[in-house]
């Protein structure tokens, strides 16, 4: 069985979208991080800090805080590319009908919001420094309580993503070890919701644990996911280019 | 373990052959169950390895309300604690060389010792949280009891988890005959157990002993 021509020609042709959507995640990567290394966030301010050191936060540079917020919000829709491609991958494993898929790009799109939010407070809090120290600190600590503890979209997006590439068993998309991998990893990122007890001390929202181990965590899980999908992107991409004799395993999910 | 092995599997040489580690035919040495597991249980104890050095840390510059408050653990609970999961892991060893020798009745009350155990530890570990909890002692007293509370309710989490896990190998065990994939994701959930228990005998010097 061989396919049509002008079927292939129209993988071919989403498989390079695809790429191309995969490659603007360490764009939208850079952005975020830059735009929050800019604004003077990274890391954030203590948590137990009093109100007076927040406002001055704010009051220090403005315009460095509004354009580092600009890059960070940039960035996060930019990455808005990358949550789409992780789910055509698993449509790939799924088929037709694909539950987790649509799951992973409706968490993805719950984390991106929780994501975009609390850099949308920072900007309002940028918007009048001259406000209530008060004020201002409660929108400092809405934008990382959001961040970082409302944690379980995230959880059930890297969750889904390792339910699909369990059920990858030919491991043509997610190699087994990698579902091992996304098991532990929403295991780990659980421990976040302890931002919200602690002022102080390692699992506060600044602290060595809830900071600094759980981003390190997601980041290199962001990193392997990424590695990973570009191998398989570009294995197909290979696949197809000589596909006219044996194409017959590329089956409709890439089009339906 | 040869009993697997002379099972006739399709899967084992395509699926399995690359877990096969060790010695050059299959059957001699591979790690237990499936290579992957490896992944996330190294993982996990890399994380309880960070708490653990945070822990120290705080500690050795805090060591004065460390060691005050450590008073207040019973290191008989602790004691107890480990004993019950130690038996639960030998319960589990012997459980899976039986299901290899096919010994399904002694496999599968083996496990639901294991799990009874399992059971008994968290029964202690709330009993040991509501005697605390009573006595005024919180997550936010201070930093060793927010170690304690973290570092033990994380396991505890773990522990759970393991339950469940160990809840699938019973009714795998139960089956009677597997095949060898299947063995290998129950060989998967015994090393987690082992896990559990040896995070657990780490916690348990770290938090009640050490001095």
């Amino acid at each position: 069985m061989s396919l049509d021509k002008n079927v292939v020609e129209f993988q071919y042709r989403s498989a390079r979208v695809e790429l191309a959507c995969l490659w603007s995640f360490p764009v939208a990567m850079a952005l975020v991080f830059g735009g929050v290394w800019l604004a003077g966030m990274f890391p954030p301010l203590s948590p137990s800090s009093s109100s007076m050191e927040v406002q001055e936060f704010f009051r220090d540079s403005p315009n460095k805080i509004r354009a580092g917020m600009i890059l960070s919000m940039l960035g996060c829709a930019v990455a808005g590319l990358f949550v789409a491609v992780i789910s055509t991958q698993m449509k790939r494993v799924e088929g037709a009908f694909s539950p987790l898929a649509y799951t992973q790009l409706l968490a993805g799109l719950i984390s991106n919001m929780l994501g975009v939010l609390p850099f949308a407070f920072i900007q309002i809090g940028a918007f009048r420094a001259d406000r209530m120290p008060e004020i201002l600190q409660l929108l400092y600590d809405s934008s990382w309580l959001m961040n970082l503890g409302i944690i379980f979209p995230t959880v059930l997006e890297i969750s889904v993503i390792g339910a699909c590439a369990f059920m990858d068993r030919s491991e043509r998309i997610f190699p087994r070890w990698y579902a091992w991998i996304c098991t532990w990893v929403a295991f780990v990122m659980c421990a976040d919701v302890l931002v919200f007890f602690f002022k102080a001390g390692p699992f506060a929202f600044n602290g060595i644990i809830s900071f600094w181990l759980e981003l390190s965590v997601f980041a290199i899980w962001l990193l392997i996911t990424f590695l990973i999908l570009r191998k398989s992107i570009n294995k197909s991409i290979a696949e197809m280019s000589t596909i006219d004799s044996s194409g017959a395993h590329f089956s409709s999910s890439v089009i339906s | 373990m040869k009993t697997i092995e002379e099972r006739s599997n399709p899967y084992f040489a395509n699926t399995h052959a690359k877990d096969v580690t060790g010695g050059s035919s299959k059957g001699e040495k591979r790690i237990p169950g499936e290579l992957g597991i490896w992944f996330f249980i190294f993982g996990d104890m890399l994380m309880f390895a960070a708490l653990f050095g945070v822990f120290l840390h705080d500690r050795s510059s805090n060591l004065l309300i460390f060691n005050l408050s450590q008073e207040n653990l019973h290191g008989f609970y602790g004691f107890v604690n480990t004993l019950i999961l130690l038996s639960s892991s030998i319960c589990v060893v012997l459980a899976i060389r039986a299901m290899r020798h096919e010994m399904r009745a002694n496999a599968s009350f083996l496990i639901l010792m294991a799990i009874g155990c399992g059971l008994s530890f968290a029964c202690i570990k709330c009993f040991e949280y509501s005697e605390k909890i009573s006595s005024g002692i919180l997550l936010t007293t201070n930093l060793f009891w927010t170690y304690y509370y973290v570092i033990t309710g994380v396991h505890l989490f773990h522990l759970l988890i393991g339950l469940g896990v160990l809840s699938f190998c019973y009714m795998q065990a139960r089956q009677g005959r597997l095949s060898v994939e299947r063995l290998r994701l129950v060989e998967g959930g015994a090393c987690f157990w082992h896990m559990v228990d040896l995070l657990w005998i780490v916690i348990f010097p770290l938090l009640y002993l050490v001095r």
